[in-house]
């Protein structure tokens, strides 16, 4: 509760501090803001801080070590990309401080979603998430491109918004209830009505998936993800996520947790397609960023084994694990790739031709990413693959060996990327820019990947 | 001693950190001596641990928890056991032989310094992989010599086909490596650990299902046929060949290959259990061996040659694997790890003295330019085809006689067939490479030089552990050296091969091939010597020898079966995409006067495909309802 | 007598949600939504949630609604300015929304009769009852409500706002 206070008041200060004519400091302060909160997170979740807090806020949060340990994510990933964030708003002037207001709000919303108890909080959270992206997508207003994308998810947002909220309603109908414990004990008790809360609960398990970008509830993604700038795709790739994830594997963990006979053939069959259908069209993208953005499905995959495996101990560590590897990882590969597409206006794979000897950090850390979104060993992604599959092994034998195929096929996509930029005789005269931003972002990043592949236990230590 | 043991493998990552990092900026010959140097040391450390292991027995390291997951504890932890420390000690040892050529070979090299640090990283990789106390370890080593090996038949990456054959050895890895991790979790799901000493401790007290056990050691092998390059995922070695030929002599022949006979005699007990999956083994390494050394008889590639050779002798181990024999697989492992890292470097004298040209055919007649590159070379080709009391002899023998006592004498038969296959290429490559006339063109024929001192003195030593290596594990009957010693070394890790069989039949199969052997090579230094029987060019090859050539255009069934497919699928997937995406994206991009008609156009066209999309999706699910 | 009502009411908010949907003039579509909306408050009321009915004229039918007409208005939308769509979507739209519905109807089939009935309280849904749970079990998800409500007022400015170099 501690970092949402403290997020939401630096996003007012950030956007009357946006009034100023001073932008220059709009983004240590946001930053600020937010290794504040990630600070007094880390500190309660390693058992310093007060106890017994959940109890103040009628049963609507309840600040378990989870809820915690998944901020701490979101807030690690916020930062990283606040930090690219001198270099992807460079061209704003007067709007800076509300996008930053916006991002910092979203990250309320993710907040809320890590920690409810009561459906209610859900929905707020999954809304105040959305909205400001929503407009932050359409926020280089005279891009056509980032306008569809605005639109577009504004849309179908609204649209499973509706879903959702139906899906609520139906479970609340067969329960009588918005708390998950009270939904959980209704529904092992017998307590319930059949029809209506297994409706209710497919409707639920929509809105999520969309907002967790799962087939077939992916469509606005690859269009969403290529016409936003590109630090707000990395937000929505990661953080957005994120959020998703843990709400949804909190949600069916601790409230549908009696009824998963019922909901677990559903959810293996879209982690089945999700990662199928992501993995083959991704073969054949030729920009970066829809590749990315079909690599972000593909994980969404990957993810929903968590769910599935959510009675499985470990389970959650596998899912907070490969969240947080996965985040640092995309987001190292958006610092990177900024670099290149920006200044030539090209995100095509050619662009990264030669880049090795033009920045050898940057390519190497786009290298690493790669093989760490690809799960090769040495990176910390395999520890996240192998926590996943571990999990949900001894369940769904099967499932496994297709996402260990897709894994396997999922290499050449990601290593289309290091070819270009390592093994490609034919260079280009782009020039690179960076800043430093970037280049502390970048180093932060490879050292928390460095940490995660060499005691990846740690991050298990948490929850 | 135990202090010292996490040093072996991270030497030579410390090297690969000063070598990648500050590498450009040192003098090549700070970088060459940086990157034996510490190869150096980490043999003279295995060393020592070989010592210890011999006095006191097995070391077990832990240095600290990787994670623990409810019951799941794997720790970085290193086992040091008579099996290991064997291997620590060919990585190591080779590798540093290798090292100190490569310093020669790759001296003109702009990359030379990257190509250190590859290299280390690899010895990194693979001292992970055989030094790990538990299968997560392995698997991480497995993959990283993986990614090492990629780098590095990437490394002159100007040539296009180059890159393309790294990516193909990666890819069929990670094939294999499906089976390997599937085979890990299948193990850990059976045995709630994945700790070698746990596993096997506990294998006796279960009573396990003996389908599982085959299964677990089928997945396993599945991996080991992706790395050892078994068929049917032997493609990528070959090509693998683009890479600089110290790589070759190092990864693609004495240690990464290995690494599957390592897998599977590592987990003996394991396959002990199950005869089915013995079989299988045994099976695969039969038709792999018999069918790379076809291959290998009309390839004109002096690298390619020994490429083939290396598949088909990774089948023998395999064979003897499938016999029950690991001890004897790994001792053709030690054997084949000092004469096959010998050819190849020799080869890449060879190479190197040509200026790059790597046809047999217009080579010949290099004995008198090369003499010492000759002579190790003569040596190399008598050692893996089974002169007498040079290391093959052993070797090859001792796997051929326990596959007579346990398969019979069809499976005995067949293996002598792929042995003997061996002996007919090997010689062909000798006699049309060292014999005959010159038949490279004029300005090869003035650069032609013996190599320097830095690349032939590693290749001396080869040459005389390719002829003493043998006496490692001689025979019993035959009452010379130190019989069975490597044998009753590995004792402690594999269980000795019963040999029942009597004195008499020992000596008679084995004059039996060995004198095939000499016979072959005599008569074929009359065909290709004295009547100049040269290899016709590939155009005017007709028939069956056509097709042998063309590697029974394997690669093209490959591709035909699984690219094409993958290909086409995802290309259904594309243009789906492109019809109702695509089209509206490049339709919007046209220009901001457009904007209001391309805003209809797009709460007209796909806005609508993806809600019926999803609202399809919803009906999917939906029906899970009244299932 | 309450069945009654409800079924008018049901049958009127259907047919008017159709027109909706059918009438090619966008400002018949937007009065025919405001009727479904009067429509839908007749349900509240018969839930015994009066303060939800009101709120929900005043709110949707009242202030929303006026927008988007002023909006049709200004921007002179009519009948011939509306995108025809091609009949090809047209089934396409009404097959998949027919099946969710079969689905849906199929699903919840049965299923009506309430696990835990609510006690009908006539008072539950006035004012004074709402305000006590939301400024008590509720208070929580109110203020966060909050958050939500700036996070869109400032994302309505973002978008109006031009961005202009100081």
């Amino acid at each position: 509760m501690t970092a949402l206070l403290i997020i939401f008041a630096t996003a007012i200060f950030v956007l009357f501090a946006g009034l100023t004519k001073n932008r220059s400091w709009l983004q240590p302060l946001a930053l600020t803001g937010c290794g504040l909160a990630l600070g007094v997170t880390l500190f309660e979740l390693l058992g310093a801080g007060p106890g017994g807090w959940n109890h103040m806020y009628a049963d609507m949060f309840e600040f378990t070590d989870y809820a915690l340990a998944f901020s701490a994510v979101a807030l690690v990933s916020a930062l990283l990309i606040i930090g690219l964030s001198g270099y992807g708003f460079r061209s704003l002037h007067d709007t800076l401080g509300d996008n930053y207001g916006l991002i910092l709000f979203s990250l309320c919303g993710a907040l809320c979603m890590f920690s409810f108890t009561n459906l209610t909080m859900l929905f707020l959270g999954i809304e105040i998430l959305s909205i400001p992206l929503y407009v932050l997508a359409g926020s280089r207003r005279n891009d056509l491109s980032g306008n569809e994308a605005a639109l577009k998810y504004f849309l179908m947002g609204a649209f499973t918004t509706g879903i959702l909220l139906f899906g609520m309603a139906l479970v609340y109908g067969a329960t009588a209830s918005f708390d998950i414990h009270s939904i959980a004990s209704a529904i092992s008790d017998g307590r319930h009505s059949a029809g209506m809360l297994h409706t209710g609960i497919i409707l639920i398990l929509i809105g999520l998936g969309f907002k967790v970008s799962a087939v077939p509830f992916h469509f606005w993604a690859p269009d969403v993800y290529t016409g936003s700038p590109n630090l707000i795709t990395a937000f929505m790739a990661t953080v957005v996520k994120t959020a998703g994830f843990a709400a949804f594997y909190r949600l069916f963990s601790v409230g549908f947790a009696p009824a998963i006979d019922f909901w677990s053939i559903p959810v293996a069959g879209m982690a089945a397609l999700t990662m199928t259908v992501a993995n083959l069209t991704a073969i054949f993208q030729t920009d970066f960023k829809r590749m990315i953005a079909y690599s972000s499905i593909s994980h969404a995959g990957y993810l929903l084994l968590a769910i599935l495996a959510c009675d499985v101990p470990g389970s959650e560590g596998a899912l907070l694990f490969y969240s947080l590897t996965y985040s640092v990882a995309t987001i190292l590969a958006f610092g990177a790739y900024m670099t290149i597409a920006e200044p030539n206006d090209d995100g095509s794979f050619e662009a990264f031709n030669g880049m090795s000897k033009k920045q050898p950090l940057l390519a190497a850390v786009l290298a690493i990413s790669m093989l760490s979104l690809a799960g090769i060993p040495p990176t910390a992604g395999f520890f996240g693959k192998y926590f996943l599959f571990t999990a949900a092994f001894a369940k769904y034998p099967w499932l496994i060996v297709l996402a260990v195929i897709n894994s396997a096929v999922s290499i050449y996509y990601y290593f289309k990327i290091i070819i270009a930029m390592y093994f490609t005789r034919e260079e280009n005269d782009y020039a690179v820019v960076t800043s430093p931003g970037i280049r502390w972002v970048v180093v932060l990043g490879l050292l928390l990947i460095a940490f995660l592949t060499i005691v990846p236990g740690s991050v298990y230590a948490l929850i | 001693m135990d202090a010292f043991l996490p040093l072996i493998p991270f030497l030579p990552l410390i090297g690969f950190a000063i070598n990648g990092l500050f590498g450009a900026r040192l003098s090549k010959t700070a970088v060459g001596i940086i990157g034996s140097g510490v190869l150096l040391v980490s043999f003279l450390l295995s060393v020592a641990c070989f010592n210890q292991v011999a006095a006191s027995g097995a070391i077990q390291h832990t240095m600290y928890n990787f994670f623990t997951i409810d019951s799941m504890r794997v720790d970085f932890g290193f086992l040091v056991d008579q099996l290991s420390v064997w291997m620590m000690l060919i990585v190591t040892g080779v590798g540093f032989l290798i090292h100190v050529y490569s310093i020669g070979y790759m001296h003109d090299d702009e990359g030379f310094w990257k190509f250190f640090a590859y290299l280390n990283l690899f010895i990194f990789s693979m001292l992970l992989l055989v030094m790990g106390d538990n299968l997560l370890m392995l698997f991480f080593g497995w993959e990283g010599v993986g990614l090492c090996s990629y780098l590095l038949i990437g490394f002159w990456y100007t040539n296009k086909e180059y890159g393309k054959a790294a990516r193909k050895a990666f890819i069929m890895n990670r094939i294999g490596d499906l089976g390997l991790l599937l085979g890990i979790f299948l193990i850990f799901k059976t045995f709630g650990s994945l700790n070698f000493t746990d596993i096997f401790s506990r294998l006796p007290e279960m009573r396990l299902d003996p389908a599982a056990v085959t299964l677990i050691c089928l997945l396993l092998f599945v991996g080991a046929m992706g790395k050892s390059a078994q068929l049917p995922l032997y493609t990528w070695l070959p090509d693998a060949m683009a890479g600089p030929t110290p790589v070759s002599a190092l990864i693609h022949a004495a240690t990464m290959v290995t690494a599957g006979v390592y897998l599977v005699a590592r987990c003996n007990p394991l396959y002990s259990l199950s005869p089915d999956a013995l079989h299988v083994v045994a099976f695969v390494g039969m038709v792999t061996s018999i069918f790379a050394a076809i291959i290998g008889l009309r390839q004109n590639d002096i690298k390619k040659v020994l490429a083939y050779s290396t598949v088909s002798q990774l089948g023998l181990m395999f064979i003897g694997l499938g016999m029950g024999a690991y001890a004897s697989a790994m001792f053709h492992v030690t054997t084949h790890a000092f004469f096959k890292a010998l050819l190849f470097l020799a080869a890449g004298s060879i190479i190197h003295g040509m200026g790059g040209e790597q046809d047999i055919r217009n080579m010949g007649g290099l004995r008198k330019a090369m003499p010492v590159t000759f002579w190790v070379f003569l040596i190399g080709t008598f050692a893996i085809s089974g002169f007498p009391l040079l290391s093959g002899f052993f070797s090859k023998d001792e796997i051929l006689a326990l596959t007579y006592a346990h398969g019979g004498v069809w499976w005995w038969g067949f293996a002598g067939f792929g042995a003997l296959l061996t002996v007919i290429y090997m010689s062909r490559l000798l006699y049309v490479t060292f014999f005959g006339e010159f038949r490279g063109t004029e300005e090869q024929k003035h650069h032609l030089h013996e190599s320097p001192a830095v690349m032939t003195v590693p290749l001396v030593i080869l040459a005389i552990l390719s002829v003493l290596g043998g006496l490692l594990n001689t025979p019993h009957f035959m009452h010379l050296g130190t019989p069975q010693w490597l044998a009753s070394w590995f004792g402690p890790v594999i269980p000795a091969a019963d040999m029942h069989l009597p004195e008499s039949t020992e000596w008679s199969l084995m004059t039996f091939t060995t004198s095939l052997a000499l016979v072959i090579i005599a008569g074929l230094y009359f065909v290709y010597t004295r009547r100049g029987n040269l290899p016709v060019a590939d155009e005017a090859q007709t028939g069956l020898t056509r097709v042998v050539a063309n590697k029974f255009y394997v690669d093209e069934i490959y591709d035909f079966l699984f690219v094409k497919p993958v290909e086409i699928g995802s290309r259904l997937l594309h243009y789906a995409d492109t019809l109702f995406v695509d089209g509206i994206v490049t339709g919007v991009a046209k220009g901001v006067e457009r904007l209001g008609a391309q805003f209809r156009k797009l709460q007209n066209g796909n806005i609508e495909y993806y809600l019926i999309g999803m609202v399809a999706g919803a009906v999917l699910l939906l029906l899970s309802l009244f299932v | 007598m309450t069945l009654y009502i409800f079924l008018t009411l049901a049958i009127v908010s259907v047919i008017t949600a159709l027109l909706m949907v059918f009438s090619r003039n966008p400002v018949h579509s937007v009065l025919f939504l405001i009727l479904t909306f009067f429509a839908i408050a007749g349900q509240y009321v018969l839930l015994n949630a009066q303060f939800l009915a009101v709120v929900h004229i005043i709110v949707y039918a009242g202030a929303i609604m006026v927008l988007f007409l002023f909006v049709l208005m200004m921007l002179n939308l009519n009948s011939e300015t509306e995108p025809q769509k091609s009949t090809m979507w047209k089934i396409m739209a009404a097959i998949a929304a027919g099946s969710l519905l079969l689905t849906l109807t199929g699903a919840l089939r049965g299923s009506v009769q309430l696990a835990t009935p609510v006690q009908s309280n006539p008072r539950v849904g006035l004012v004074e009852n709402l305000g006590k749970v939301l400024f008590t079990d509720f208070v929580v998800p109110f203020e966060i409500a909050g958050i939500l409500f700036l996070a869109a007022m400032v994302g309505a400015v973002l978008v109006g706002k031009k961005d202009l170099k100081l």
